[in-house]
């Protein structure tokens, strides 16, 4: 698929399916779709990746969700492996851009260059950058400058790129899964606030298991690495995209999200002790959204049709840990978000919770 | 959109019972926190009951009712079942009112099953206008988990054990002591003083060991008023002619009475026979008052002392006598223990009502007696003539009627003082202060300054059931009359004259540790050069003979002295 160009100023044209769940059978027959695509899928990535269940599974909830993923994690753990053959099995467009501190926004979103006519004659003509594609990988994205990271802003979120007068419509599915190292934090540039917000997911990559050492080290020296065929396309990913917002949100869960993401503000009403003490800012609206989106694709993927408490519960950490900003006093105290997160979870009780 | 479909009426009736069922055990869940809640609040509302006891008893006692008479752990048991009825209250009223959502009532069955809100998402599903095929297919999808959760029991919700303490459920329960004691203690003195009233009631055949010690506490006064009286009468005979015929004797009698110790002397007849002696002419009363000022004195003491005689006894001296030390005794016991427990109880304007209710009569009645002109009538049966009114007389009352009727009993000790004792009660008893300075302002009863003292007396004295003799207030009428009033307070001997001494002490000897030299240095630095002070030959020369003027007073240096005023003089030329 390639990306639908057209001049500024001009409506958008995008792939959008029409929501076929009229009635509970088909409403079942759907839920049934998305998770029979989302096996054949995980199962392709399987082939490749090792263990690492719940970057699979986080990776995989963020692309059907529609949004965008943080991963971080020492090199060596497979990261870029994962985007790539995830790209593979789904069988979209997939660039990877290795971000350095000298890379400028052009070459991201493209530029103009200078070519030769077949008449003789020479003419500007714009060469899209690596960004105009389904699948990015982002590598080492900490390493570029904030002016490079941000000309992925308007990509993210807006799902186009502005390059002088023209402005590209990408193309659905859409998906940034970006990396960084955690470790080497010299001549890095920490992605801002506003750019942490947009991804939906951020999923941290430990270390394997010691079973799936053997694994890893037998297909990735054998003679014959594994073969990754595409399990779907991307307009099959945009249907499954539909399906999920298709998914009922009940009250209960809505509220409950939106207690969760208000716990994360210090001073808030649902904000436990150490929100107050060691988090300088909390999370966004865009939090609550990133819940609910990512706890329909749960929902359908646990067999119900409605999102549930613990949906919101199961998706909370990836949502919300890179949402969650800890002052001074939790980083000499050593305070990590994941702790946060678990003790918001622990204290923000379900709405109906009785006694 | 999917529409409503009949086929959920399983569901929704399956729903209906399940949240009935969860609505119980809720409502025991309930029932329990809610307890805890009401019951630490109920500590806290303990105080506020305490102070409403101990209000009423304030006001009963202000109000001249009957206390209940409680001690403090009665007490306390009333405000602990006050608090408990109230806690009873609140909880079944909260019981009444209390209301669970369905959807909280289904989250139950919802955990307990580990349903992840597949029924309390039905439940809203259920009740929405338009479902979509999610909607329908999550409504469905709860039917079986519904079927299921009817035929599970639901376990108990465990209930909050915490009890809600609060900092003001903490500082309530020693409020509520410090309440009921006082509440308690409010309880005490009012039986004192019913207590009180009642012993002035039973007369003279008390036995006299229940005299009080404020009786004996007063002999070391007595003396002082022995010495006192001698020189006040001599006052009175002399200035206005009034001789007071019997204080010896009565003095005898009232001490016989009161176990051999030597009695007070009762102001009023003084104050009266004084004062009534200094009234202007014009006055009616005036003659009989002055003719009876001296001749009145045994009545007018007992009426002073009981507050009731005086309307009684002073036709018959020896009748009057008997009632004298009786009511003494009895108004010194009263005046002994009203002290004791309160003494500013005395000074409060509305005891007088008060005391007229306690000792059961009402002060007109006293005076519809002495109207009658049967003085004598209890003194003649020698019981107390104050007997069972005396002790609702206000002292100002009691000590005006006294005088009154010293001064109206006149000449003749029999038939005279009737009239003018009437004519006194009328004015004086059972009315305020208030009415006794209107009457002095109108010049009814012929005897402005001796009702004007009395009202202040009163003030100054309050009421109860002892009259007390002893007048708090003496200087407005010595002021106004400009003669000389005993001073009758009652008051603790001073402790003299207050020497002060000077005494030198020892010198201590000075202990400081040696300072080093280096030690004074700025840190070790330079400190820069000091320019030398630029003084000129005559201020020098001014500086040198000073301190040679000092070093010339030392002996022995004289010589150095003379040397040194030369060099003055040398200085001062220079």
């Amino acid at each position: 698929m390639t990306a639908v160009e057209t001049v500024a100023g001009e409506s958008a044209t995008r792939s959008a399916s029409e929501p076929a769940m009229g009635s509970a059978d088909e409403a079942r027959e759907a839920a049934e779709r998305f998770r029979a695509i989302y096996a054949r899928i995980k199962e392709q990535v399987c082939a490749m990746m090792v263990g690492q269940d719940e970057v699979i599974d986080g990776v995989m909830t963020a692309l059907f969700a529609g949004g965008h993923v943080l991963l971080e994690g020492v090199p060596g753990l497979g990261k870029t492996m994962l985007v790539n053959s995830l790209s593979k099995a789904v069988g979209t467009d997939f660039s990877r851009i290795q971000f350095t501190p000298d890379m400028m926004p052009a070459d991201i979103q493209g530029t103009s260059i200078l070519v030769d006519k077949p008449d003789g004659g020479q003419e500007l003509r714009f060469q899209a950058g690596p960004i105009v594609s389904n699948l990015v990988l982002a590598d080492e994205i900490n390493r570029a400058t904030p002016k490079t990271q941000s000309a992925l802003l308007e990509a993210m979120q807006e799902r186009q790129v502005t390059v002088g007068q023209r402005t590209i419509q990408l193309t659905e599915p859409f998906c940034v899964l970006a990396t960084q190292n955690p470790v080497e934090q010299e001549g890095t540039y920490p992605l801002p606030e506003a750019q942490l917000d947009r991804f939906l997911f951020k999923v941290v990559v430990g270390y394997p298991k010691e079973e799936d050492y053997s694994a890893i080290l037998d297909r990735t020296t054998g003679a014959a690495p594994p073969v990754i065929e595409a399990a779907t396309s991307g307009e099959e990913v945009v249907q499954m995209r539909d399906i999920v917002r298709e998914v009922p949100v009940p009250t209960v869960a809505k509220t409950y999200a939106i207690h969760l993401v208000m716990a994360t503000q210090p001073d808030s009403q649902y904000a436990p002790p150490i929100v107050n003490e060691y988090v300088a800012l909390g999370s966004s609206p865009r939090g609550a959204q990133s819940l609910l989106l990512a706890g329909k694709v749960r929902a359908l993927l646990n067999g119900r049709f409605a999102v549930s408490c613990d949906d919101i519960r199961e998706v909370a950490l990836p949502v919300l840990r890179h949402r969650i900003l800890i002052n001074f006093h939790g980083q000499s105290d050593g305070i990590g978000d994941e702790r946060i997160v678990a003790d918001i979870l622990k204290t923000v009780k379900e709405p109906n919770a009785a006694g | 959109m999917a529409k409503i479909q009949g086929g959920d009426r399983q569901l929704v009736d399956n729903l209906d019972r399940l949240t009935e069922r969860a609505g119980q055990v809720l409502s025991s869940a309930f029932v329990q926190t809610r307890s805890r809640q009401i019951l630490c609040r109920s500590v806290g509302v303990l105080s506020l009951f305490a102070l409403a006891v101990l209000g009423l008893e304030g006001l009963r006692y202000l109000a001249g009712y009957p206390s209940l008479g409680l001690r403090a752990w009665q007490y306390g048991l009333l405000v602990l079942g006050a608090a408990l009825a109230f806690a009873a209250v609140w909880l079944l009223r909260d019981y009444l009112k209390r209301s669970f959502a369905r959807g909280r009532a289904l989250s139950l069955y919802d955990r307990q099953l580990g349903l992840a809100n597949r029924l309390e998402t039905a439940e809203e599903f259920a009740q929405a206008g338009e479902r979509s095929g999610f909607m329908a297919a999550a409504i469905d999808d709860a039917a079986a988990p519904a079927q299921r959760a009817l035929d599970s029991e639901l376990h108990p919700v465990a209930a909050d054990r915490r009890w809600p303490v609060t900092r003001w459920s903490l500082l309530s329960v020693p409020a509520t002591a410090v309440l009921l004691l006082l509440t308690s203690w409010l309880g005490g003195l009012e039986l004192t003083r019913a207590g009180l009233a009642s012993s002035a009631a039973d007369g003279p055949d008390r036995p006299p060991n229940t005299v009080l010690a404020a009786v004996s506490g007063q002999a070391a006064t007595d003396t002082a008023w022995d010495d006192m009286q001698g020189a006040q009468d001599t006052s009175d005979a002399d200035g206005e002619g009034q001789v007071d015929a019997a204080p010896d004797s009565d003095r005898q009698l009232i001490a016989s009475d009161s176990g051999g110790q030597p009695n007070l002397p009762q102001p009023s007849d003084h104050t009266a026979n004084s004062q009534s002696g200094g009234l202007p002419a014009g006055s009616d009363s005036q003659p009989k008052a002055a003719a009876s000022g001296s001749q009145q004195s045994p009545g007018s003491r007992s009426e002073q002392a009981a507050g009731r005689s005086d309307r009684q006894s002073p036709v018959s001296p020896q009748t009057g006598r008997q009632s004298t030390a009786g009511e003494e005794r009895r108004s010194q016991q009263v005046a002994a223990g009203e002290e004791a427990a309160n003494a500013d109880t005395r000074a409060a304007p509305g005891d007088a009502s008060r005391a007229d209710d306690q000792g059961g009569s009402e002060p007109g009645q006293s005076g519809e007696q002495g109207e009658q002109g049967v003085p004598d009538e209890r003194g003649d049966q020698g019981l107390p003539s104050g007997e069972g009114e005396s002790p609702g007389e206000e002292p100002g009352d009691s000590r005006s009627d006294g005088e009154t009727s010293s001064a109206a009993g006149g000449q003749s000790e029999g038939a005279a003082p009737s009239e003018a004792m009437a004519q006194a009660q009328e004015q004086g008893e059972g009315q305020g202060q208030g009415e006794s300075e209107e009457q002095n302002e109108d010049g009814k009863g012929g005897q402005p300054s001796a009702r004007n003292e009395e009202g202040m007396g009163g003030r100054g004295e309050g009421s109860g059931p002892s009259d007390d003799p002893i007048k708090k207030n003496r200087g407005a009428a010595t002021a106004m009359l400009a003669l000389p009033v005993r001073d009758r307070l009652v008051g603790v001997r001073g402790e003299g004259p207050e020497h002060t001494r000077q005494e030198q002490s020892p010198a201590e000897d000075a202990a400081a540790a040696p300072v080093a030299v280096d030690a004074r240095t700025a840190r070790g630095e330079r400190i820069g050069s000091l320019q030398p002070a630029r003084v000129s030959g005559w201020s020098r020369g001014v500086v040198k003979n000073y301190f040679d003027g000092l070093r010339g007073e030392v002996p022995g240096n004289e010589a150095e002295s003379s040397n040194t005023t030369s060099g003055n003089g040398e200085g001062e030329q220079e």
